[in-house]
């Protein structure tokens, strides 16, 4: 890994926080729909990165955004079940026989459909664990269940589009 | 015992989530406690900062609305006086209004700088705090109903625990015009469900009162943090089970939470006076 890639990585996650503090924490659809779009930091790391060094940018960008959403604890602790599981779900869904690292995480590198597959994948497993520590209980549960399936929804949509606007931004 | 360490190294990722998750859920707990919020929350400086900056972008896009809030105020305290200077005839039964008791409330004028409705327990920070007089345990309104109560402050800012909080109870008296026929007060505990931040839940009012849908829930006289006769909602559902003494009703809350820009701390300046009595055990 070199330095370039280090400031590339370093700016994304900066540009994502940002996004999501300033702009996608005021958009809430229909009071069940909400982005947290700051997981695409997690979701879109080389897989070259080792996973102690996952763990703590998601760690970190966790609880910046708990700051701004006065929720200590449950953003980080949510993205570090991401940042956790996120190797062996890679594992999983492309077995790639030892060359994991060489996987490539974008659109191009993987295909639409496995690159769909594995945002809405992380995305829900992400949501689910956040709604439910959040609600406390399983006391709402229908009306959190319909949370996370539209955040769900809304999240992997917007995580998607963004990806692919911020890549060809790149090429151009 | 290289076999041991060797499992331990192959799981070391593992032991770093297993720690940061004990972190995390420290700080979970620990904001949970009502009165103990410390560093990770709004009124932590440098994040409220940044915050007033996005609410002033916002606020400017609210203008228009906020002169409507404002006019609608004005009628309202216009309303009001003319009401009070009917209250003067009041005297003639034989109550004399204490005028400490009367203008035992004043108020502040505070700015919303970050607010939440979508969550369990939903807070609202203000960029009022101690050096302006706001001591946690005040109420706080604004013009179009009740809005919660302030729950820790710093110099600067103060955090709001908002109506639509688990814990958040008022009690309120309903107003309709049966009521006022037959002269019979209704009160009941007002409580937030949980799940749609535009309903309240009103508990323990008598099913034999003649409540109906349409009538206004206002706060009571029995309230030391607010006013009597703040609005909170109008009725929206009512049911009763046969089998219960009480209503089940469903109020619509007058308040927007998702538009608010300036409320209103309440300071209750007899309030020490008043829990001074309440504390001494009667014997």
């Amino acid at each position: 890994m070199n330095s370039q890639s280090l400031f590339k990585i370093i700016g994304t996650i900066a540009l994502y926080l940002f996004l999501q503090v300033f702009i996608v924490r005021n958009l809430v659809f229909f009071e069940v729909a909400f982005c947290f779009v700051y997981i695409s930091i997690i979701l879109f790391l080389p897989s070259s990165t080792p996973v102690s060094a996952v763990l703590l940018i998601a760690f970190l960008a966790g609880l910046s955004v708990d700051l701004f959403y006065n929720t200590a604890g449950l953003h980080a602790s949510a993205s570090l079940l991401l940042a956790f599981l996120r190797s062996y779900i890679i594992k999983v869904l492309f077995p790639t026989k030892g060359l994991e690292t060489e996987l490539v995480i974008s659109l191009e590198g993987m295909g639409m459909e496995r690159f769909i597959r594995y945002i809405i994948i992380l995305t829900f497993i992400h949501h689910l664990y956040l709604f439910f520590l959040e609600a406390g209980s399983l006391k709402y549960f229908l009306n959190t269940s319909l949370k996370v399936v539209a955040s769900v929804m809304f999240t992997s949509v917007v995580t998607f589009l963004l990806h692919v606007y911020f890549k060809s931004l790149q090429n151009s | 015992m290289s076999q041991l360490f060797g499992i331990l190294y192959r799981i070391r990722h593992f032991f770093m989530f297993l720690f940061l998750q004990i972190a995390c859920f420290y700080l979970i707990s620990k904001n949970s406690v009502y009165w103990d919020v410390t560093f990770f929350n709004t009124t932590n400086t440098a994040v409220a900062k940044s915050l007033k900056i996005s609410q002033n972008v916002r606020k400017f896009m609210n203008l228009g609305k906020v002169n409507d809030q404002l006019a609608a105020e004005n009628k309202k305290l216009r309303e009001e006086l003319s009401k009070s200077h009917e209250l003067v005839a009041l005297k003639e039964i034989g109550y004399k209004p204490d005028s400490m008791m009367a203008g035992r409330f004043n108020f502040l004028v505070a700015k919303v700088i970050s607010s939440t409705e979508n969550l369990t327990d939903n807070y609202i920070t203000l960029d009022k705090g101690t050096k302006d007089g706001i001591k946690p345990g005040m109420g706080v309104i604004c013009p179009q109903g009740i809005v919660g109560q302030v729950m820790s402050c710093n110099e600067n800012f103060s955090r709001v625990s908002s109506i639509l909080h688990s814990n958040f109870q008022v009690s309120s008296e309903i107003l309709g015009k049966k009521l006022r026929k037959e002269e019979v007060t209704a009160l009941g505990i007002g409580k937030w469900g949980g799940t749609n931040p535009r309903i309240m839940e009103l508990t323990t009012v008598d099913r034999f009162k003649p409540v109906s849908k349409g009538d206004s829930v206002v706060t009571s006289m029995q309230n030391s943090i607010f006013p009597p006769k703040i609005m909170i909602g109008r009725i929206s559902k009512i049911s009763a089970s046969p089998s219960e003494a009480f209503f089940d009703i469903n109020v619509r809350l007058s308040t927007d939470f998702s538009s608010l820009v300036y409320v209103y701390v309440v300071n209750n300046k007899l309030i020490d006076k008043q829990s001074q009595v309440e504390a001494k055990p009667v014997n």
